[in-house]
């Protein structure tokens, strides 16, 4: 801009009195009837010329003035700068139609055309600041969402952590109240287990690597020869019902057992008949038939010597074998 | 010889007022005192860097001006002195609007940096918890 408008002006500035000598024959003023008109005409021209330059900065300057006046902004963000715009056109081209001097139309052209472009300059401020009350709403908004999906992420973060530290305590607190159950459990087997064995050990019964055994001597129980239980023996009997009663997991085997006087196959058919006896009393009891398991030995098992009367006696007897509570022998099942 | 006269007197008033109009005017005094201080608060605002071409153009102009005053060449300085003037006001007009749009694009581009930083988080979900214990319990017996 100023290398052509301001450039124009310094050349016409400092080329003026040229000018003035060059259009000064050209002017369209006389001074009619004056005795001195060329001379009267020569100063007027000096200030009344137009010139090509007058006649561009004129309109650059209008166009500005347009410009500016065409923006919708002007009249209420710039109306100082559009009013100073205008009151420098209107000075400029009343110049002008005054027959100014060029010089002179080409400055005050120059000011209108520079006013305007500071009020151009000033609406392009004012929508900058508008601009930014939206930009900085923009960017506020934008902030938010950030900062509410990283709210959001950490919350969710959190009560995920949450759920499974939640999970962790229940499934230790499962693993607690199993432990408890499988203690209790094994706490109520053992207390069983030692009742049970306290029970046999109330009936006199031995534990021997067989297991709890039980003897009862065939004097308590039959009569020579005999396979018949005698009222003798139903104290005995009932105390071990009783004791397969309470103890429903428990079996017993009910060994017959012999001294080694009479033949072999005697003795093992009165033993087998022997043990049967005492396990059909004790199912006569209640005790099912699935939990007795008699068995003829005979004279294979001797407990003392067959030399003396009294070891005899020991040989003679019936054993009564217990298994453990679920069933099981113990040693040679 | 009253014609004469007559035209003697509006020679002279013509030359008066030929004079008058371009060959002097008031001092350029004022003229160069605002024009001085529109420059030096264009400068300070900042003109320099954003809108130099029009603060060149001002103390250009302003040199002149002085010099054209120095020189006994009032009509010259002051039209130089309100054309610093103007340039001047441009000046610190342009730096100012060209101050406010650099702001609106430093918040501008700041939006967008953030816009695409918070997408870019959202899009890659953040790193899997470690799944639950995935053994068992200890079994009691």
């Amino acid at each position: 801009m100023r290398n052509t408008v301001n450039a124009g002006t310094k050349a016409i500035a400092v080329s003026s009195a040229a000018e003035v000598r060059h259009h000064g024959a050209a002017s369209r003023w006389t001074l009619p009837g004056l005795a001195t008109p060329a001379l009267a005409a020569l100063l007027l021209a000096a200030c009344a010329t137009t010139s090509p330059q007058s006649e561009s900065a004129l309109a650059q300057a209008q166009s500005e003035v347009r410009t500016l006046e065409a923006d919708p902004l002007a009249a209420q963000t710039a109306g100082k700068p559009l009013q100073d715009a205008r009151d420098a056109l209107a000075a400029a081209l009343k110049a002008q139609q005054d027959h100014r001097p060029p010089e002179e139309v080409v400055h005050l052209a120059y000011l209108a055309r520079r006013r305007a472009e500071i009020g151009e300059a000033i609406i392009a401020e004012t929508r900058a600041h508008d601009q930014m009350n939206e930009a900085q709403a923009r960017r506020d908004q934008v902030l938010m969402a950030t900062r509410e999906r990283e709210a959001a992420a950490a919350r969710a973060q959190a009560s995920s952590a949450e759920a499974q530290a939640a999970a962790a305590q229940n499934q230790a607190a499962t693993a607690r109240d199993q432990a408890a159950a499988a203690r209790d459990q094994a706490a109520a087997a053992n207390d069983q287990a030692a009742a049970a064995q306290a029970q046999l050990a109330e009936l006199q019964a031995k534990q021997t690597e067989r297991g709890m055994v039980l003897t009862l001597g065939n004097n308590v129980l039959f009569d020579t020869n005999s396979d018949t239980l005698k009222p003798g023996a139903d104290e005995s009997l009932n105390r071990v019902a009783q004791f397969l009663q309470t103890q429903p997991g428990v079996k017993v085997r009910i060994e017959g057992h012999t001294d080694s006087r009479g033949s072999d196959s005697y003795n093992q058919a009165l033993s087998q008949r022997r043990a049967q006896a005492v396990a059909s009393a004790l199912m006569a009891r209640g005790v099912d038939a699935s939990r007795v398991q008699p068995v003829g030995r005979g004279m294979e098992v001797p407990v003392a010597t067959n030399d003396t009367a009294e070891g005899r006696q020991q040989n003679r007897r019936v054993e009564l074998i217990f298994s453990n509570l679920q069933g099981q022998f113990a040693g040679v099942g | 010889m009253s014609m004469i006269r007559q035209v003697g007197v509006a020679a002279a008033a013509t030359l008066l007022v030929a004079a008058v109009s371009c060959s002097s005017g008031p001092k350029p005094t004022a003229d160069l005192a605002e024009a001085h201080t529109l420059v030096s608060q264009a400068e300070q605002s900042g003109a320099q860097q954003f809108a130099s071409i029009n603060l060149e153009a001002a103390r250009s102009e302003l040199r002149e001006a002085d010099q054209d005053a120095a020189t006994d060449k009032p009509v010259l300085a002051t039209r130089l002195a309100q054309e610093a003037s103007v340039d001047a006001e441009l000046a610190l007009a342009r730096t100012r609007s060209a101050k406010a749009e650099q702001a609106l694009q430093q918040v501008n581009s700041g939006t967008a940096t953030l816009r695409s930083e918070s997408e870019r988080q959202s899009n890659t979900p953040p790193p899997p918890m470690p799944p639950p214990a995935a053994s068992q319990p200890p079994q009691f017996q």
